[in-house]
C-alpha cells in the first residue's frame, strides 16, 4: 500500500472503530430516515405521489439526516478536544480525506437503507432502476463530500454547530436540485436532460472533496 | 536571554507573544533550544505557561513573532504532552497507539514493549473512556514517546501521577535528555531540577 493512503485509512478505521461502538451517527440517520418515511407512508397511504414531488421527499429526507449527522465526525473532535491529537500528528490531508472517506461510506449505507424504504413504504413506481441508483449513490457521494468540508470550514469556530447548518445548507441547496431532478426522471416524469443530474452531481462531489483538504490545511490550526 | 543561533539549535522562538482580546498574556519572548537542553517554564497559574508550550508545539499560533524548527518532520520529531490533552473515549490503549502510528508512518515499533514501559499492559485492551486519569496520563506519555522525538514538550509532567507515575517521569526525563531536548511547565521543585535553563512567566 503507498505510504500516502496509511495515513488516510487509519482515520477511517478510528472513525469506522468509533462509530462501531457509539452508533451515534447511524442511528442519528438511519432514525431520521425512518421516521420521515414512516410519516410520509402514513400522509399519502392512499394518494399517489407525483413523481417530482416524491423525488422531492426522498432528497429533502437524504440532505436533512447528512446536513445534522455527517460534520459530526469534524465538530466531535473541537468539542472534545481531541482535534489536537490529529494536530500533533497527522496532516489535514490525511484527516480530511480519510474522515471523508467515512462520511461517503456512512452516507452511501444510509442511502441504500433510504431507498430501499422509500420505494417499499411509498406509492412511487420505478419506471428506471438504473438511473434511479445512479443517481442516489452519487448523490450521497456529493452530500457526504459537501457536508464534510462544511464540518471541516466550521469546526474551529466557537459557534461551530450553528455554523455548520448555515455552510451546509446553502451549498447543499443546489446538490438538492441535481438530485430532484435525476430522482424524478427515473421515477417517471418526463423531465428534459434529467441524466445531466448525475453529471452535476458528480463534477460536485469531485470539486467538494479536492477543494476541502485545501480549505482544511489553511484553517486547521487558526 | 538566550546564546544568538547556532547550527545545534533545533527549535527558536524570535519575539513571540500571544494576545487574546486587548490582554496580552506574554510578549517578545525569545526562546532557542538545542540538544541536551532541558527548559523550565514556571510561573502563577494563569501566567500563559500552557498557551506558551501550545505554540511551541505547533498547535496554535503567536499573535506576534515567529517560531522555526529544524525538524524533519513536526508530527515525529516534536512531541507534546499535557494534562489537558484529550484521547478518544472509545478507543483502547493500543488501538490509540497503533493510530499515532499509522498517522505518521511509523514503523519497526514494538507497541507492545511500548505499553509495558510506561506500566499500561494490564490495560492495553482497555477503552480510554475507562482509564483512570493517571492512566490517561501515561497512555499521553506513550504516544509522546512513540516516535522517539528530538524535542518533548511537557505541560505538568506529575501531575495525575502516582509515585512510580512520577519515577517514569524521571526515567523518560533522562532518556529523552540523552536522545534531544525538553520543555517543560512545572512549579514542581522536583521537577525543576532537571532544568538546565528557566524561564518565569
Amino acid at each position: 500500500m503507498p505510504s500516502s493512503f496509511k495515513p488516510i485509512l487509519a482515520v477511517f478505521r478510528k472513525e469506522w472503530l468509533t462509530e462501531s461502538r457509539t452508533l451515534s451517527g447511524i442511528t442519528t440517520t438511519g432514525l431520521i430516515c425512518f421516521v420521515s418515511v414512516v410519516i410520509l407512508n402514513a400522509i399519502t397511504f392512499t394518494t399517489k405521489l407525483n413523481p417530482l414531488v416524491a423525488a422531492g421527499m426522498y432528497w429533502m429526507v437524504l440532505t436533512f439526516s447528512a446536513a445534522i449527522s455527517l460534520p459530526r465526525t469534524f465538530l466531535q473532535e473541537e468539542e472534545q478536544g481531541t482535534a489536537d491529537f490529529w494536530r500533533l500528528f497527522a496532516t489535514p490531508e490525511a484527516v480530511f480525506w480519510g474522515k471523508a472517506l467515512f462520511n461517503i461510506t456512512q452516507m452511501l449505507i444510509a442511502t441504500i437503507l433510504m431507498s430501499v424504504m422509500f420505494l417499499i413504504m411509498l406509492p412511487v413506481k420505478l419506471q428506471n432502476p438504473g438511473a434511479f441508483a445512479i443517481n442516489g449513490l452519487a448523490g450521497a457521494v456529493a452530500i457526504a463530500s459537501t457536508s464534510t468540508l462544511a464540518g471541516a470550514i466550521s469546526a474551529p469556530a466557537s459557534n461551530r454547530a450553528a455554523l455548520s447548518t448555515a455552510i451546509s445548507v446553502p451549498l447543499l441547496i443546489f446538490l438538492v436540485n441535481l438530485g430532484i431532478t435525476g430522482t424524478a426522471t427515473a421515477l417517471g416524469e418526463g423531465l428534459k436532460n434529467g441524466e445531466n443530474g448525475v453529471i452535476g452531481m458528480i463534477a460536485y462531489a469531485i470539486a467538494t472533496t479536492s477543494l476541502g483538504p485545501v480549505v482544511y490545511s489553511k484553517i486547521w490550526k487558526s | 536571554m538566550y546564546p544568538v543561533h547556532n547550527e545545534s539549535v533545533i527549535l527558536s522562538a524570535c519575539g513571540i507573544g500571544k494576545r487574546f482580546g486587548a490582554r496580552w498574556l506574554f510578549a517578545g519572548l525569545n526562546i532557542n533550544i538545542e540538544q541536551g537542553d532541558c527548559l523550565i517554564v514556571t510561573g502563577r497559574n494563569g501566567s500563559g505557561k500552557s498557551t506558551l508550550l501550545k505554540l511551541l508545539a505547533g498547535l496554535e499560533r503567536p499573535t506576534e513573532g515567529e517560531i522555526k524548527t529544524t525538524f524533519q518532520s513536526d508530527q515525529t520529531d516534536r512531541a507534546y504532552c499535557a494534562l489537558d490533552q484529550a484521547v478518544f473515549p472509545a478507543l483502547t490503549v493500543l488501538e490509540h497507539l497503533e493510530l499515532a502510528a499509522e498517522v505518521r508512518n511509523l514503523t519497526r515499533l514494538d507497541r507492545n514493549e511500548l505499553i509495558a514501559s510506561v506500566g499500561l499492559t494490564e490495560h492495553k485492551s482497555h477503552q480510554a473512556q475507562h482509564l483512570s486519569s493517571g492512566l490517561r496520563s501515561r497512555l499521553k506519555i506513550a504516544l509522546a514517546i512513540q516516535s522517539q522525538p528530538k524535542l518533548l514538550i511537557w505541560d505538568e509532567p506529575g501531575v495525575a501521577l502516582d509515585e512510580a507515575g512520577r519515577e517514569l517521569v524521571s526515567k523518560v526525563v533522562k532518556e529523552q535528555l540523552q536522545r534531544g531536548a525538553l520543555i517543560l511547565a512545572t512549579n514542581d521543585p522536583e521537577e525543576r531540577r532537571f532544568g538546565t535553563h528557566a524561564l518565569e512567566l
